[in-house]
């Protein structure tokens, strides 16, 4: 995982990345053992109802089915909570794209419609380890260790995510 | 380069701090390579919401939010 910014003059926010690379730009997405590309950045911040926890100020977690990301990405899962305040933006704040395509929706006409792609479709806030154990049980990625375990730590670690939301 | 350490038996990242320069020079450069854009043609279609919609556009605007996030100014 790298890298990790932490800006000189506020150092409780940080930016974390997995990347393949040693710089940011070398290699923007981390190949794993089934051959897909996963893409994951996440913006965090200091959290001002928890003073010793943090908050995410912004993530996005996408994965694509070669090195080509750009072309051959399939699922981008974006939060964006700085978004709510903004007038001109009417997009849920937690949402998936889905780089697809259906006849039927290029089939189906209405004003404006935009390619399948730039679609906003709501979701929760996603945890970084329901991406994770998608990955594992529907893309079939394979894990270092054994599986069953692996996919009992991301549930209690999920777990325990949903907790801390639901008592703030 | 952010250094990994062990820190009570799983994998530590040590944090890169960075300047607000040091990171609009990190925005520039990959402007560059990644979008073929100078820093201040890539802020100014961020501010007027011309960027394509790309997975390159997504990862350098995040580190576009990142640098207003924590104080500095865009161009």
């Amino acid at each position: 995982m790298r890298p990790l910014f932490r800006p000189r003059t506020r150092p409780q926010a940080a930016f974390i990345s997995f990347r393949g690379g040693e710089h940011f730009g070398d290699s923007p997405s981390v190949e794993l053992g089934n051959g897909c590309h996963i893409q994951v950045s996440q913006i965090v911040l200091p959290n001002p109802q928890e003073p010793s926890g943090v908050t995410t100020a912004y993530y996005s977690y996408s994965y694509a089915l070669s090195s080509n990301i750009d072309e051959d990405w399939i699922l981008r899962y974006d939060y964006v909570p700085g978004k709510a305040a903004d007038p001109e933006y009417n997009y849920p704040v937690a949402h998936v794209h889905f780089n697809g395509t259906s006849a039927a929706y290029d089939g189906f006409y209405m004003p404006g419609k935009r390619p399948l792609y730039k679609l906003h479709c709501p979701t929760e806030r996603i945890a970084i380890e329901s991406f994770i154990e998608h990955l594992i049980i529907e893309l079939k990625v394979p894990t270092h260790g054994d599986r069953d375990e692996a996919l009992a730590f991301l549930a209690e670690s999920r777990r325990e995510f949903h907790e801390k939301l639901r008592t703030k | 380069m952010a250094d990994i350490v062990e820190q009570n038996g799983y994998p530590s990242i040590e944090p890169i701090e960075v300047s607000d320069e040091e990171l609009r020079e990190e925005i520039a450069r990959e402007a560059e390579a990644r979008l073929d854009m100078t820093y201040e043609e890539f802020v100014e279609a961020y501010r007027e919401g011309t960027l394509p919609d790309t997975l390159a556009v997504n990862d350098l605007v995040i580190l576009l939010r990142f640098l207003e996030l924590s104080g500095g100014i865009p161009a």
